[in-house]
């Protein structure tokens, strides 16, 4: 969305800091108005429900912003970001961020770029809840899987638990297990026990209805 | 108001390359009964009003998901939505490709909108209050109202400066 000059000089902006699998980029509620440019790794981002509960909004990867709501609003996150695996990101200041965007005409991709991220103030399941739950399952793996980048040591695993998933798409638990095991008859995913995409291709297939 | 004609019919045509895409999109707003094989959505025209806003949001973010997915060139839509009687279908298809509509297309970012919607003056009047936001232009063959679901680029520019 920008040219390869304005994402280095994005960059450069920033202090690189790298994140373990499991460790919080962000988190909700805290105050801060700094962007994180995601250059390295998988991320999910999780807003807390009423209930306690965190419910996945979004998936992100290299290449995206994370943190970008925040540099524009009251400087409070709004969601609480997860490294899926080890991940690399440039910490860029809002002080630093807002002149660059001034400075290099970059308010018109930014705004785009938040834009298509409004989708993410619904939970991630919410936006599938009309598929049937084999759509739905394959819709998040398809997506993490795409996601993965030529850095992933092994971009076809998925670094989620089943109670992640079931969480994710709001299903039951059970639900989750037999669409994993429907998907391992056809091999569409590995045997298991880890959860692993065997044909990536026949995953996208499971996407749509007409099989 | 009455109709003179029984057979009207409203439509909602895409590309005939994108079957699936359309099935998904009804899919994903719940609507996924409404589909039947073909290149658009053919409905009772009292449907069109509740449906309309719901389907192209829909079209949007099934394309911005598939856009995700990273799998094959990036497809951006147009689509037509008439009411009058089946055969107008033809019509439908010479108005997506009049210039008013691929310059939305032309003037939005293409990693962000998706769709742009004509929308024919029939099926504008029947959407009446539940018309999404339009702009009207002509095409030299009379005029069309257009709707983006996810503005960007130049048309946010645009409609800022108005």
């Amino acid at each position: 969305m920008v040219t390869v000059q304005d994402w280095d000089r994005l960059l450069a902006a920033g202090q690189v800091r790298r994140f373990g699998q499991g460790e919080e980029l962000l988190r909700q509620g805290a105050v801060g108005d700094h962007v994180l440019v995601l250059t390295v790794g998988r991320v999910k981002v999780l807003r807390a429900h009423e209930n306690g509960s965190q419910l996945l909004v979004a998936l992100r990867a290299a290449g995206d912003l994370v943190g970008e709501m925040a540099s524009r609003g009251r400087g409070v996150r709004s969601a609480t970001v997860v490294a899926l695996e080890p991940c690399t990101a440039h910490v860029v200041p809002a002080a630093e961020f807002t002149p660059l965007l001034t400075r290099h005409n970059l308010y018109s991709p930014f705004t785009d770029y938040l834009t298509s991220k409004l989708y993410e103030s619904v939970p991630y399941g919410v936006h599938l809840v009309h598929f049937r739950p084999a759509q739905q399952l394959a819709r998040l793996l398809s997506e993490v899987v795409a996601l993965a980048g030529s850095e992933v040591a092994d971009p076809l695993r998925i670094p989620f638990s089943q109670e992640a998933l079931a969480s994710a798409l709001g299903m039951a638990r059970s639900t989750v297990s037999e669409a994993i095991a429907a998907l391992r008859r056809d091999g569409v995913l590995t045997p298991g026990p880890a959860l692993s995409v065997a044909d990536p291709d026949r995953l996208a297939e499971h996407t749509s209805h007409t099989m | 108001m009455t109709r003179k004609h029984t057979t009207e019919r409203a439509m909602i045509l895409t590309a005939p390359e994108h079957p699936v895409l359309l099935h998904d999109a009804l899919q994903r707003i719940g609507c996924g009964e409404l589909w039947s094989t073909g290149p658009g959505v053919d409905l009772r025209p009292e449907l069109l009003p509740a449906l309309l806003s719901p389907l192209l949001h829909g079209l949007q973010q099934e394309l911005a998901y598939k856009h995700r997915l990273g799998r094959g060139p990036a497809v951006r839509l147009r689509v037509g939505v008439h009411v009058g009687p089946p055969a107008s279908r033809a019509a439908v298809h010479r108005l997506l490709e009049a210039e008013p509509v691929r310059e939305l297309l032309d003037r939005s970012n293409p990693e962000v909108t998706f769709v742009v919607a004509a929308i024919t003056p029939s099926a504008r009047a029947l959407l009446g209050e539940r018309a999404p936001e339009l702009v009207t232009a002509e095409t030299g063959k009379g005029l069309v109202h257009l709707h983006v679901p996810q503005p960007s680029g130049r048309l946010l520019a645009l409609r800022a400066g108005r």
